[in-house]
């Protein structure tokens, strides 16, 4: 027994050298209640108790509360091969990480516990950081992968901030890309606990603060207490602690900085910087990506809105073209457009074609094809022309008045045609302007013949008009009556020269025609020259012309008669016209008609106006003395003759008998020429002379004439003598004077006297002295059939 | 206020120079002289420095256009408007490219004369 007590407490003492001798921490605790029966010296060590400070402490005070259920628990289930693990509060209070292993014991009689403790505080440490660096990298993969098919580049900034808050557990996490200027950083995207705090493109200067710091230096800034920090910039009433900010880089642009910010100082170590670092990279080359997508989209969409504006232009100008083209092949006038070389452009108006018959005009220089048309010298004005519009300032109002081409007769070779086409075209020129700078001129040209013509024609009817109006006031200065007797006479006469024609020239004539129609011709100019009717004796004169013309031809045929015809009927409806205005004038009339008495003294007052207005144009002085002249004693039948032959007398005198005041008074006369006319009526004969105090009859100047006349054989003139000479003034085509005018000198008027006063039987007498006076003698029978006026 | 527009009317024949200073009464001119031949013309523009002229171009002594360049050469600033016959545009063509401003053809209308010299004004 005692061997086996001695035993027993050597192998006790064995047992407590053994026990005090383990490295690692023995605890002997009541199964009961935990408390503490013997602990090694272990445990005094790493604990920080005394021996007796272990013996009254329960095992469940080295546990922090929240593990003690748990510990009881394991107490009873205890497994010793199964370690279970615990945290252990130290007297110092550091909490370490332990793995308990134990069994039960029988220790002095008690059920009891042994325990073993192994501090593992630094094995689940470093547990703790590699599980969280395999987190951290599933998770980076994860958002790589992410970010690369992320192109939208807000979408992507904003999974970025989310999912690196979310992995990491960072109170905050932001996203500031670099602005265009390269002066600030603007916030993109914010997550986590500074979201409502910073707002939303918040900028950030380049080397303000630690983001600033980064896009400056471009180098990771990290802070383990920021209030240590001079860089450190309070922006809001921010709580962080710890700040790391990381610069994005693409090659070496900087484009924007990633910023982690902790509630909790030293929350960043060099994993976390590993990590950042890893995620900026991936991110800057994803915005990178995200730019380049952006740019190629926004490319795309670019060029596709010019594919569809191209499209549409080109409709667009395609139907504009389609247009054009329809303008130009229906417009009626000739358009074209001349570059500033004048040259023709290449589209130009059908009618351009047909108004110049061409359609070789494309690209040809305009002043070419005009050439063939017009002079060198209007070339050279429509050169200077177009020159001024292209060059000058002077406004085309102004220059459209210079524009030789306003108005121009050209004359076109037609193949098919005989006779070259005759036009009158008018061309307008027009500035191209395009800004400030003038391209060229648009022409056009409309052919404006017809208007032309219908101008003439307006012209001429606008003539008409003012003739009859001229007509209409020449006739209020007639008499009625007087006017009544002239187209009376008129008539005749037409009537005469009608008759002539139709009767003797229908297989043509001879110049004994002529003649007669000449005469009456001549009858009616007196009579409308006296009444002071100058269109009437105007046309008359021109008919007389035509007469001349004939005249001289050597044989006459019909046709040749057909413009006598003419002059006829014109002057047929003019005294169709004068009638019918006398008929309105005599209405008004009527009420102020004058009296007989007066009405008588119409013939020797219209005498005396026509002395008045010939001697006037022939720039004479004549004094008209009619004392003696007894109108009211005139034969009626004789009425017309007798002016007649006044007037006839009156003009040979006024012409030929009368001199100029100045050869007057050189021949010792008055200046005034004297113009005499009177009546005598006794046994049945009306007797009227006309004398004048002028050259008397110019024998040998008839003479002459006579012999160039061709009438008569020089010889048989020669044997005649001064009466018979004077006589032939009643010769048809002898007129002393050299040159015919509307008033005297076609030598018909006295033929035509002669044989009307002979036709009635009557006779005239010529009196003369050379350089003193003429005196015609008329003498008509008075058979008495007719009343005078006064009877 | 504006100061008034110097006027020299040049033309051979009376009528034509006091229809066109009846004419123009209405804008803001001020007659500084008048000339019925190219020499008085030229002595006038000397004397009265004349904005704008009304130039006849047939006219005794000198003809209109030396009288044109001689004024040009005065004063190259003056406006020259030359009133010449419809149907001689060579005329006219010639007094523009010499630096006429204004081309003004015989025979007239009131409205043509205002409306021509209200341009050449402008």
């Amino acid at each position: 027994m005692n061997k086996k007590k001695e035993n027993r407490v050597s192998d006790q003492d064995k047992y407590f050298g053994l026990f005090n001798k383990i490295a690692d921490p023995i605890f002997i605790f009541e199964k009961e209640n935990c408390r503490i029966l013997d602990s090694n010296a272990a445990v005094t060590r790493n604990y920080g108790y005394t021996k007796e400070e272990i013996k009254n402490m329960s095992l469940l005070d080295l546990h922090p509360q929240n593990e003690v259920e748990k510990v009881r628990k394991a107490v009873r289930i205890i497994n010793k091969d199964v370690p279970f693990t615990f945290t252990h509060i130290k007297k110092n209070g550091v909490k370490i990480f332990v793995e308990m292993l134990s069994d039960h014991i029988d220790f002095e009689g008690r059920c009891a516990t042994i325990t073993i403790v192994r501090d593992v505080s630094d094995r689940v440490k470093v547990e703790k950081e590699l599980k969280r660096k395999a987190i951290q990298n599933s998770l980076l993969y994860e958002i790589g992968q992410r970010l690369t098919s992320e192109l939208d580049l807000g979408t992507l900034l904003k999974i970025v901030v989310t999912s690196i808050r979310d992995a990491f557990d960072y109170y905050g996490v932001m996203l500031l890309l670099m602005d265009k200027d390269g002066k600030k950083l603007v916030m993109q995207s914010i997550s986590g606990g500074y979201s409502k705090v910073f707002p939303r493109n918040m900028p950030i200067k380049v080397g303000e603060g630690m983001i600033g710091q980064a896009a400056l230096t471009r180098q990771t800034q990290i802070s383990g207490d920021v209030t240590k920090n001079p860089d450190y910039v309070i922006k809001a009433k921010e709580v962080t602690k710890s700040e790391l900010s990381v610069p994005l880089m693409n090659g070496d642009r900087i484009i924007g900085v990633l910023d982690f910010q902790s509630d909790k100082e030293n929350a960043f170590d060099q994993s976390d910087v590993t990590a950042a670092e890893t995620l900026s990279s991936q991110i800057a080359s994803a915005i990178e990506n995200a730019n380049l997508y952006n740019q190629a989209q926004i490319e795309i969409e670019d060029r596709q809105k010019a594919e569809k504006a191209l499209r549409k232009s080109k409709n667009r100008l395609q139907s504009a073209k389609k247009e054009t083209d329809t303008i130009l092949e229906n417009v009626e006038e000739g358009l074209f457009i001349l570059d500033k070389t004048y040259k023709i452009g290449s589209q130009f108006s059908t009618a351009l074609t047909k108004i110049m018959h061409t359609k070789d005009l494309k690209q040809k220089y305009f002043l070419d094809v005009l050439r063939v048309h017009f002079s060198e010298e209007l070339l050279e004005n429509i050169k200077d022309y177009l020159d001024l519009l292209l060059n000058s300032e002077i406004d085309e109002e102004t220059l459209s008045d210079l524009n030789p081409l306003s108005q121009v007769e050209m004359s076109f070779q037609v193949d098919e045609e005989l006779l070259p086409v005759e036009k009158v075209l008018a061309f307008k020129f027009r500035r191209i302007q395009a800004k400030d700078e003038i391209t060229g001129l648009i022409a056009t040209v409309n052919d404006v013949t017809e208007q032309v013509q219908l101008a003439k024609k307006l012209e001429v009817s606008e003539e008409q008009s003012k003739r009859q109006m001229e007509w209409f006031l020449s006739i209020l200065h007639v008499e009625p009556d007087m006017l009544k007797e002239f187209i009376d006479g008129a008539h005749t006469e037409l009537n005469e020269i009608e008759n002539i024609l139709k009767r003797e020239t229908s297989a043509g004539g001879d110049h004994h025609v002529l003649e007669k129609i000449y005469r009456s011709v001549h009858l009616v100019k007196g009579n409308a020259s006296l009444l002071d009717l100058k269109f009437y004796a105007k046309k008359a004169h021109n008919f007389e012309e035509e007469i001349e013309v004939l005249k001289k031809k050597n044989e006459l045929y019909a046709k040749d008669f057909i413009p006598l015809k003419m002059y006829l009927d014109d002057m047929r409806s003019d005294i169709d016209e004068i009638n019918k205005m006398i008929e309105k004038i005599s209405q008004i009339h009527t009420h102020f008609r004058p009296k007989r008495s007066l009405e008588s003294k119409m013939l020797v007052r219209s005498i005396e106006n026509l002395v008045k207005r010939i001697s006037k144009e022939y720039k004479k002085e004549v004094q008209f003395v009619h004392e003696n002249f007894r109108d009211e004693n005139i034969p009626y039948q004789y009425r017309l003759i007798v002016k007649d032959i006044l007037i006839q007398m009156a003009r040979n005198s006024l012409k030929h008998g009368i001199e100029k005041p100045e050869e007057r008074e050189k021949c010792g006369k008055s200046r005034s020429g004297l113009i005499e006319i009177a009546t005598h009526s006794n046994n049945g004969t009306f007797r009227f002379k006309f004398r004048d105090d002028g050259r008397g009859l110019q024998t040998a100047k008839i003479k002459e004439k006579l012999k160039n006349s061709g009438k008569w054989r020089v010889e048989e003139i020669e044997k005649w003598d001064e009466k018979k000479i004077a006589r032939t003034i009643f010769e048809s085509g002898i007129s002393t004077s050299d040159s015919t005018d509307i008033v005297a000198g076609r030598g018909v008027g006295m033929n035509i006297i002669y044989q009307k006063v002979k036709s009635y039987k009557g006779k005239i007498d010529i009196g003369y002295e050379k350089g003193k006076y003429v005196e015609f003698t008329v003498s008509l029978p008075n058979t008495g059939k007719h009343t005078s006026l006064t009877l | 206020m504006k100061e008034k527009v110097k006027l020299l009317i040049v033309d051979d024949s009376a009528i034509i120079r006091q229809a066109i200073h009846k004419h123009l009464k209405d804008f803001d001119i001020e007659v500084v002289g008048t000339a019925d031949d190219g020499k008085v013309a030229l002595e006038v523009f000397k004397s009265s420095h004349p904005d704008v002229v009304t130039l006849d171009i047939t006219m005794p002594e000198i003809d209109g256009l030396t009288v044109l360049e001689e004024m040009l050469k005065i004063d190259s600033s003056v406006k020259v408007m030359v009133v010449t016959a419809l149907s001689d545009k060579s005329t006219g063509l010639k007094a523009i490219k010499l630096g006429a401003k204004s081309f003004l053809p015989k025979p007239f209308t009131p409205e043509k004369l205002r409306s021509s010299f209200e341009r050449l004004l402008d």
